[in-house]
């Protein structure tokens, strides 16, 4: 058998019996985009919450007593809202390939809203630290107004748990996130190899 | 000329081709006819986006290979227990055996990778070089460049096989 009889095995191929009586209206499932809204949603959800703890303060502005926490409040109030900006950016910009684009192409726009995506979330992952610092101050300032000792042992355990708790959160979500990435990666990467 | 009717036409001038496509990405016939609803379902969807820069049947072929290409890179997750020649009751002329032609083209594809397998349809459906680098986003010469080895291997292996 030679190539010319394989494009005639072709040619003479199956053909289909039974024209349109499996066409229905239901949406197909997108592997694509459900492997996408698993990093898409806790990132808005996350939003949401720092869009809410950001009202909170601009409502509670007044109380705040001293400069330095009036800085405090302007600086967390900012952070939270640069970080749902960012992080938002960083979702919305992934697009699931259109089915109209080669294939290779699909690829090479992932990689690219990839590597987009992965620097946005290092900006917003070092602008977790200052804002870690801000909350700080801010939260010893509503400690103080209830009358409750901010000792140097107040400021060593935030500061400490605070580390501790962004270091360990921002790993986890770094790997959930890699994961995710990793599995749409390999759904576009296998027919480039 | 509406949606719903380019729609119509499009799926009439290229049902044999979807057929063939889904069939040889796919190991049985449940499976076959979903990658065939899903490739109508995407060229549905992306028909507003198809502005004549391409023909239209580059435009379906693209659509058709990139849906099968993604489906079969989800459904490889799952165990087969379907037997290879599953498609074989859907032929006529009911051939089961191994000498059939459509057996040894469709054993020889399963061997491909997935770009090599795309691009050998495309060959097999008899598309010019620049045609199949527009459908798949690649160059003419680096098209040029696989197929030959691509018919080279598949030359090989059956020879071999003799």
């Amino acid at each position: 058998m030679e190539i010319d009889d394989l494009k005639r095995a072709w040619a003479t191929g199956p053909v289909n019996k039974e024209p349109y009586a499996y066409m229905r209206t239901d949406p197909v499932p997108n592997r694509f985009k459900s492997v996408l809204n698993r990093i898409r949603i806790p990132e808005l959800v996350g939003s949401a919450i720092c869009l809410l703890g950001a009202a909170w303060i601009v409502w509670q502005f007044e109380t705040l007593e001293t400069s330095l926490l009036q800085a405090a409040g302007i600086a967390t109030t900012s952070l939270l809202i640069a970080l749902p900006a960012l992080s938002v950016l960083s979702v919305l910009q992934f697009q699931v390939p259109h089915a109209g684009e080669p294939y290779t192409i699909a690829l090479q726009i992932f990689l690219q809203q990839h590597k987009t995506f992965r620097r946005l979330q290092r900006v917003n992952l070092f602008l977790c630290y200052p804002l870690l610092v801000a909350t700080v101050v801010l939260l010893s300032g509503y400690f103080q107004s209830r009358s409750t000792v901010v000792s140097p042992f107040f400021w060593t355990l935030a500061f400490s748990l605070g580390y501790l708790f962004l270091l360990f959160s921002s790993r986890q979500v770094s790997r959930r996130y890699n994961r995710s990435l990793r599995e749409i990666e390999s759904l576009l990467q296998e027919v480039s190899r | 000329m509406d949606k719903k009717q380019n729609f119509k036409e499009a799926l009439e001038a290229h049902a044999a081709m979807i057929f063939k496509i889904a069939t040889a990405y796919t190991h049985s016939r449940d499976d076959r006819n979903d990658l065939i609803q899903e490739i109508h379902t995407q060229l549905w969807r992306s028909l507003d986006s198809f502005k004549g820069q391409s023909a239209l049947s580059t435009w379906v072929y693209r659509v058709a290979m990139n849906v099968s290409l993604y489906h079969v890179k989800v459904t490889r997750r799952k165990a087969f227990t379907v037997p290879l020649n599953d498609h074989l009751h859907d032929r006529s002329d009911e051939l089961s055996d191994q000498e059939d032609p459509w057996f040894v083209l469709k054993n020889q594809l399963d061997q491909l990778n997935l770009l090599d397998k795309a691009l050998m349809i495309l060959y097999l459906e008899d598309k010019s070089y620049e045609e199949i680098a527009a459908i798949m986003g690649i160059t003419t010469s680096n098209v040029g460049t696989r197929l030959n080895r691509i018919r080279e291997r598949i030359r090989q292996r059956i020879q071999k096989n003799q």
